[in-house]
C-alpha cells in the first residue's frame, strides 16, 4: 500500500532501527506496572479536574437523539423565543423535566412556513441517574432543524456561558450553532453504544428513512 | 442496515447512505455521487472488515496482538502493518511523545496498541476507494471522525458539527470543509479517562475536547491525541505542523485554537 503524500516520509534507516529495536522488546517478558515518570506530569488545578470528572460523568450519560444548536422548540415554549440574546447563552436546564406534552415541539409552520414536510425521529428515552433523557429531533429536506427535549435532567453549577477567552469567531459559531444545519458530527463516540445516542445516529437514521440532505 | 441502499429524492443526485458496525464503532458512509454500482461502497466496507482483523487489539488472533505477544514476526504479518508501525514511530517523534503507540494501556496481553491512528488511515484508505470508483463527494464519519471529499452539493461546502463537550444534544461550533479534509476529535467525555498520557503513564486529565482540521484523518486523530495530553503546550506545537489546525474545549467550553482554526469555523448565519 502506497503512502498518502501527507504521511511523514522519515529518514527510513533510524525509524527501521528503532522499529527492530521495539518488536524485540515485544517479545521479552515486560515488567508490568513499571513505576510511571511523574516528573513529566503537568499540574492540573484540582477545581477543574473535579469539575472535569462531574461534567464527564453527565456528558456520558446524557441524550438520546440531539440536535445542532438544539433546544430552540424548548426556548420557543418557555418563551424566550428566536431571540436569544448574544453573550448570554441561556441556561436550558432549569427544569428538572418537561412534560412531552408541554415541550410539544414540531416548529414547522412558526419556523418555516415554506419547508416541506418536517420529519420528527423520538431518540430513545435514558434513563440516567440525574433522571430521564428523552428528545426529538426534527429533520426538513433531510436537515436537522431543530430539536425538541421531551425530558431533561437537572444540572447544577454549570456554567454555559462562554467565557472572555473565547475567540470572536468561535464564540460567534456557538451562537450561531444554535440553529445551524449540519451533514455529520464530531466528537468522540467510541463505541456503538454512545454512537447509538449520537446525534450522528438520529442523522443517520433520517438518511435511513430516505431523507437526502440539501 | 447490513446492504448498502440508495435513495432518490427530486431532483436530487442519486445519493447512498450506509452505516456499517465495524473496528469496534459505527461508520457512516454519506456518498452524494452516483456509484457505478454498490459493490464500490462494497469493497470500502471490506477493507474496514479487513484492517479489524489485522489490528484490532480486542481480537487475540490479530497480527498486532500476535505481534505484541511476540508470536509473530513483523515480515510474516500483513504488509500494511509495517507501513503503519512506521508512520507511528515517526508520529511519535513528531510529538516529542504525546502519542505513543508503544506505552498505552496493556490490552489482551500486548503492549502494542496504534489504533490511534488505524482507524483515521484506514478511512482515509476507504475514502480513496470510493473516489477511485468515481464517487467524488462524500463524507465518512467513524465515530465522530470525520474524512471528506469534494462537497455535499455543488454550491455548499460539507458543514461538520463539534459536539458541545457538555451536551450530546448540541453542537458548539460548525466547520466547512471542501475538498481532501479530516476532522478528529479527541475527548473523555463518552468514555471517561481513558487517553492515557504516555510520557507519565497515567490517564491525561486534560481539557474537555481537542478537535483537530487537516488533510489526512490518521494524522489529524494522532494529533488530536497529542494534543490533548499537552494542552496548551499542544496548540503551540500543531502552530508548527503544515496544514493542521486545532481547537480545545475546556470544561467551561472556552475556546481557544491555532491560528488557522478560524478559517475553518463557519460564518456566522
Amino acid at each position: 500500500m502506497d503512502h498518502n503524500s501527507t504521511e511523514p516520509t522519515p529518514p527510513q534507516t533510524s525509524i527501521e532501527d528503532e522499529l527492530t529495536a521495539r518488536l524485540a522488546r515485544l517479545s521479552r517478558p515486560r515488567e508490568k506496572n513499571a513505576p510511571p515518570d511523574r516528573r513529566a506530569r503537568r499540574p492540573r488545578r484540582p477545581a477543574r479536574r473535579h469539575h472535569a470528572a462531574r461534567t464527564a460523568r453527565l456528558g456520558a450519560l446524557a441524550a438520546s437523539v440531539v440536535a445542532t444548536g438544539g433546544l430552540a422548540a424548548f426556548f420557543a415554549v418557555s418563551g424566550s423565543g428566536a431571540a436569544l440574546g448574544i453573550g448570554a447563552l441561556p441556561q436550558p436546564m432549569t427544569p428538572t423535566v418537561m412534560p412531552s406534552a408541554t415541550a410539544a415541539p414540531v416548529p414547522d409552520s412558526a419556523a418555516s412556513p415554506a419547508a416541506s414536510a418536517v420529519v420528527a425521529i423520538d431518540g430513545e428515552r435514558v434513563v440516567t441517574e440525574f433522571g430521564p433523557v428523552h428528545v426529538q429531533g426534527q429533520f426538513s429536506n433531510g436537515v436537522l432543524r431543530d430539536v425538541a427535549v421531551l425530558a431533561y435532567p437537572k444540572e447544577d453549577g454549570e456554567s454555559v456561558e462562554i467565557n472572555g477567552r473565547a475567540l470572536p469567531r468561535l464564540r460567534e459559531s456557538a451562537l450561531a450553532t444554535r440553529s445551524a444545519p449540519v451533514d455529520t458530527i464530531s466528537g468522540a463516540t467510541y463505541t456503538s453504544d454512545a454512537y447509538r445516542r449520537s446525534l450522528q445516529a438520529a442523522i443517520d437514521e433520517a438518511r435511513a428513512a430516505g431523507v437526502v440532505a440539501v | 442496515m447490513s446492504t448498502p441502499a440508495d435513495t432518490t429524492i427530486g431532483s436530487q443526485a442519486r445519493s447512498l447512505h450506509h452505516v456499517e458496525a465495524v473496528m469496534g464503532t459505527s461508520v457512516s458512509f454519506d456518498v452524494r455521487t452516483p456509484l457505478p454500482t454498490t459493490g464500490s461502497l462494497q469493497a470500502a466496507i471490506d477493507w474496514l472488515h479487513l484492517v479489524d482483523e489485522v489490528f484490532s487489539t480486542y481480537r487475540p488472533d490479530s497480527d498486532i496482538c500476535r505481534i505484541g505477544r511476540g508470536e509473530l514476526d513483523l515480515n510474516d504479518a500483513h504488509p500494511d502493518v509495517g507501513v503503519v508501525l512506521r508512520t507511528c514511530i515517526e508520529l511519535q517523534r513528531r510529538t516529542g511523545g504525546s502519542f505513543d503507540i508503544w506505552s498505552l494501556t496493556e490490552r489482551h496481553g500486548s503492549t502494542l496498541d496504534p489504533s490511534g491512528y488505524v482507524k483515521g488511515w484506514a478511512i482515509e484508505r476507504a475514502a480513496d476507494l470510493l473516489v477511485a470508483a468515481g464517487a467524488e463527494n462524500l463524507c465518512i464519519n467513524a465515530g465522530g471522525d470525520i474524512a471528506v471529499r469534494g462537497t455535499p452539493t455543488a454550491a455548499t461546502p460539507w458543514r461538520v458539527g463539534i459536539r458541545d463537550p457538555l451536551h450530546a444534544d448540541r453542537t458548539i461550533v460548525v466547520v466547512t470543509a471542501i475538498g481532501r479534509t479530516a476532522i478528529a476529535t479527541s475527548a473523555t467525555y463518552e468514555r471517561g479517562a481513558h487517553i492515557i498520557d504516555p510520557r507519565c503513564g497515567q490517564p491525561a486529565l486534560g481539557p474537555a475536547s481537542v478537535t483537530v482540521i487537516g488533510p489526512d484523518l490518521g494524522l489529524a486523530d494522532a494529533y488530536a491525541t497529542a494534543v490533548f495530553v499537552s494542552g496548551s503546550d499542544g496548540l503551540a506545537w500543531i502552530e508548527q505542523i503544515e496544514g493542521y489546525d486545532a481547537m480545545i474545549i475546556e470544561w467551561d467550553r472556552s475556546m481557544t485554537a491555532s491560528s488557522g482554526f478560524c478559517h475553518h469555523v463557519a460564518p456566522t448565519i
